[in-house]
């Protein structure tokens, strides 16, 4: 009984509960702008998700977000297959290659398509044109980079079939561009396999 | 009541800074290549790429042949327009060094211009026969915007 004589002064009057409700409602929104923004979508208007690290966690998730909506459904691309568990487009003998793209080329007409790789990934790949030779240029930038970045080099030339592996120099997208030197249209099929999230057409 | 007013005030301009900030647009990497092919008979064939340069602010060039005759020493330039129409020399004209051609017929020049890879327009590339024939051009590209 002593319980029940107690509770009435023990408990806030409802001035004060509905400060506080008003106070959490208005922390609760400080925390959204101040921590739960920087850390899910990279945007950081108070600054303390810089100060956290939480701004660079949001960019990781924006980017790996974007990385997976990806649209490699393009209408250059004739053909996509991707390996998965279910899938059978990919022989048992090229099991090591997770992705295949083929892409048709008028003359004149270039493509870019990269993997999106992490740092020191490691992936493998051989492309092949169904006749004649291509202009290529195997490069890397970061996400999103401005487009005056001074891409980095991993080679470049005029080929017909070219095979190998590519290590990641930094966080970002790394890949080829292709343009079409001949007078005719050329096919290019590219398999890749080993470390990387995702094979995309740049646009 | 001081404390739940301070923290709206606060949360009101964390709102409006937010609201203010610019959402830059993504853009894309951009670069330029071309093919270099010989006029008037030369055996002339190779490759033209004009990227970012290292520096901010800075555009590279590069071009690479095979098909010259060896020993030969000739001027080049990136220019604005065309092979067909012509045009002026993109940047400094001192920018660009002599190509020297070696004994397989080869050469390669690299130069580094003081403005920002353009990102639109129309640009070429030739090679003239030498600094004494200037007007005499032996190969020449037409640069394509990789996109």
């Amino acid at each position: 009984m002593q319980h029940q004589s107690d509770r009435p002064d023990s408990l806030p009057s409802v001035r004060v509960l509905a400060g506080l409700s008003v106070t959490a409602l208005l922390l609760a929104a400080f925390l959204g702008v101040a921590v739960v923004m920087p850390a899910e979508t990279a945007r950081d208007p108070s600054g303390l998700g810089r100060v956290l690290g939480l701004s660079e966690m949001g960019r990781i998730k924006v980017a790996l977000a974007k990385e997976a909506a990806a649209d490699v459904g393009a209408a250059r691309v004739d053909r996509i297959t991707t390996s998965t568990a279910s899938s059978t487009a990919l022989s048992a003998g090229a099991s090591r290659w997770r992705d295949s793209m083929t892409v048709s080329l008028q003359p004149t007409q270039g493509i870019e398509l990269k993997l999106s790789m992490r740092p020191s990934e490691k992936a493998f790949f051989v492309w092949t044109t169904d006749g004649g030779e291509v202009y290529f240029n195997m490069h890397g930038e970061p996400h999103n980079a401005p487009k005056d970045y001074a891409a980095h080099r991993y080679g470049k030339g005029t080929s017909s079939a070219e095979s190998g592996e590519l290590v990641a120099a930094f966080d970002g997208v790394h890949g080829w561009f292709w343009r079409n030197r001949t007078d005719h249209s050329v096919t290019i099929t590219l398999k890749t396999g080993g470390e990387y999230l995702v094979l995309k057409e740049m646009k | 009541m001081n404390v739940p007013r301070m923290t709206f005030a606060a949360v009101a301009l964390l709102l409006a800074a937010s609201v203010t900030q610019a959402n830059g647009a993504v853009r894309r990497h951009i670069a330029w290549d071309g093919v270099v092919l010989g006029l008037g008979g030369s055996k002339i064939r190779g490759d033209v790429e004009m990227v970012a340069g290292k520096v901010a602010g800075t555009t590279a060039v590069e071009v690479t042949y095979a098909g010259d005759a060896a020993g030969a020493v000739r001027p080049w330039h990136v220019h604005v327009g065309s092979c067909a129409k012509g045009g002026p020399v993109l940047g400094a004209a001192s920018a660009y060094p002599t190509l020297r051609v070696d004994g397989k017929g080869a050469a390669t020049g690299k130069a580094t211009l003081r403005l920002v890879l353009p990102d639109s327009g129309s640009f070429y590339v030739n090679i003239h026969e030498s600094a004494a024939a200037m007007t005499k051009i032996v190969a020449c590209g037409d640069l394509l915007l990789e996109e």
